[in-house]
């Protein structure tokens, strides 16, 4: 479970920036030391907690109201989150009634059991009032397939394991808990003893609730383990790495965008061999597999000039389709991806300059603003994310604001075609994201002067003109035998 | 940042997409006809006429070229 990844993904919450520059006047001390409690000053009730697995990966929403039980004003709300699932946290979001709250990741603590997310609220509860707390987090490689291994047409069911209570380092006086599935085929689920006169979990549909509970202490950390199986016969798609590479051309008023990626499937694995027959016959019916089949990229309208090949070269299978209203990208793997397979690719895409660019008035600084992550419309989730952007040589004052915290970013040279100094480009890498966070906005704010835009006609003028004069003064070399 | 990013206008090239091929022809053929010309008769009053217009339009009409070709530089 713990592999030389998950180490590294650790270290996001030790080197995480939180580069949403208007909000981050948060303190940003690290969260806990060993041993750490937090202060009972607040009350948990009308806690409801949805999750949604209508996804491969797990999004949960804690809605409730916080009373402050304590005599002060309390701002610091910590939220548990145990040792094992605190790597496989996608993004953990905090809102109340009047907008978005700070939150501050864990700085890891091996020994610890729990570790503590901290919820920075805008203005301080005042003691003994209330206030409504939404919390969202998305959990991914939770989802087990169960059986492991299948037949090719066989249905696949994914199994989860959570918690029956909320995690709450609080008291928590009312809590319910729902959980959301794709279908409404749950062949098991953990059936708890009777909760008064009721079933618990009562099921509706893809709908299954589990409580209502009444008073639950932080020390029942949970409460029982529940595990649900589901049926899920679509493919569990995870990029294990992607770098996606911006670059651009004030020349050619070109953007390009390509996208790399690493490809693999999560789900599970095929107990006999592939075979070919059987897959082209029942193909023809379309019918639901577990097979990663084709993937769609719906791109931003105005896109040309697209391409996707692999290490072999150009993939036929793909098709682009591109007017004013849409740029639709579909694209077929070589061979359907199945349950524990990989496959990798290449994907480019060019766009005029003029919807992502623009510049000020005095023509020297220029703002890109580019989505952030754009990649298929198929629920994946991404182990490591590299995004580079390129800008034009001579660029300087560089600043970018990036949509998600990163567990790097660098500036480099990037040296390429007609290049004489190298053109700045900024790494930036993050991990563990889901594809919630696509079409997010990354914006770039550069300048560039006009004569910096000139020094690449400029070079090959002199270098020709060069070439004319050593041609002329050689012409002037006298090479007649005697006089 | 949106306030700022409404006011600015959007970016336009010297020279749009379409018409880079054609430019980059134009400035190419003058550069060469140009150097031709210089080659024939070079002395130190044909230069500056000759040798540094062809040397500019070989300089832009490289960078076009290269951009009508599919290699945003």
């Amino acid at each position: 479970m713990y592999s030389l990844q998950n180490w590294g993904i650790l270290l996001l919450p030790l080197a995480s920036l939180f580069s949403l520059a208007p909000c981050s006047s948060a303190d940003s001390t690290p969260v806990p030391s060993n041993g750490f409690t937090p202060p009972q000053v607040f009350k948990n009730s009308n806690l409801l907690r949805t999750i949604d697995i209508t996804k491969p990966y797990v999004r949960e929403t804690i809605a409730m109201v916080i009373d402050n039980i304590s005599k002060e004003p309390q701002a610091e709300y910590y939220v548990p989150i145990p040792k094992g699932i605190v790597e496989n946290i996608s993004y953990l979001e905090a809102r109340g009634e009047d907008g978005p709250h700070i939150v501050n990741t864990p700085a890891f603590i091996p020994e610890s059991e729990m570790q503590y997310y901290r919820v920075l609220l805008n203005t301080p509860l005042s003691a003994g009032k209330s206030a409504k707390l939404w919390i969202t987090l998305a959990q991914t490689d939770c989802l087990i397939p169960v059986p492991a291994l299948i037949g090719q047409t066989d249905k696949q069911f994914l199994q989860w394991t959570g918690s029956q209570y909320a995690a709450s380092a609080y008291v928590t006086e009312k809590q319910k808990t729902k959980i959301r599935f794709p279908n409404s085929e749950v062949p098991n689920f953990t059936v708890l003893e009777k909760n008064g006169e009721n079933d618990d979990p009562t099921g509706a549909g893809a709908w299954y609730t589990y409580g209502p509970y009444k008073t639950v202490n932080p020390d029942q950390e949970g409460g029982k383990a529940i595990t649900l199986r589901f049926e899920y016969t679509n493919p569990v798609i995870k990029m294990t790495r992607m770098e996606r590479h911006i670059e651009v051309s004030h020349w050619g008023g070109n953007i390009a965008f390509e996208e790399r990626y690493w490809m693999t499937n999560l789900g599970a694995k095929l107990k006999d061999t592939f075979s070919r027959v059987q897959w082209a016959s029942t193909s023809y019916y379309n019918p639901p597999t577990s097979a990663i089949k084709h993937l769609t990229f719906p791109l931003i309208p105005g896109a040309q000039d697209a391409y996707f090949t692999d290490e072999i070269g150009n993939v036929s299978t793909s098709r682009f389709r591109s007017n004013i209203r849409e740029a639709h990208l579909e694209l077929k793997p070589r061979y359907p991806v199945f349950g524990g397979w990989n496959y990798s690719f290449v994907v480019g895409w060019n766009y005029d300059l003029k919807h992502f660019l623009r510049v000020s008035q005095d023509g020297e600084r220029y703002v890109l603003k580019v989505p952030f992550l754009e990649g298929p419309k198929d629920s994946i989730t991404y182990d490591e994310v590299e995004i580079t952007v390129v800008l034009p040589e001579g660029a300087t004052d560089v600043k970018c604001s990036p949509p998600i915290p990163l567990i790097s970013e660098e500036e480099y040279l990037h040296h390429t075609f007609m290049d004489t100094r190298g053109r700045i480009a900024i790494k930036m890498k993050a991990a563990n994201v889901v594809d919630e966070q696509h079409k997010k906005e990354l914006i770039v704010t550069y300048h560039y002067p006009t004569m910096a835009l000139y020094r690449k006609p400029f070079v090959i003028f002199t270098g020709v003109l060069t070439l004319f004069t050593l041609s002329w003064l050689v012409s002037k070399i006298d090479l007649k035998i005697g006089k | 940042m949106d306030s700022q990013w409404d006011s600015m206008k959007p970016f336009v090239p010297m020279v749009g997409k379409e018409a880079h091929l054609p430019v980059a022809a134009v400035l190419m053929l003058t550069g060469f006809l140009l150097t031709g010309l210089f080659s024939i008769n070079k002395s130190v009053t044909t230069a500056p006429l000759l040798a540094i217009p062809a040397s500019l339009a070989l300089g832009f009409g490289s960078v076009y070229l290269i951009c009508a070709v599919g290699v945003y530089v």
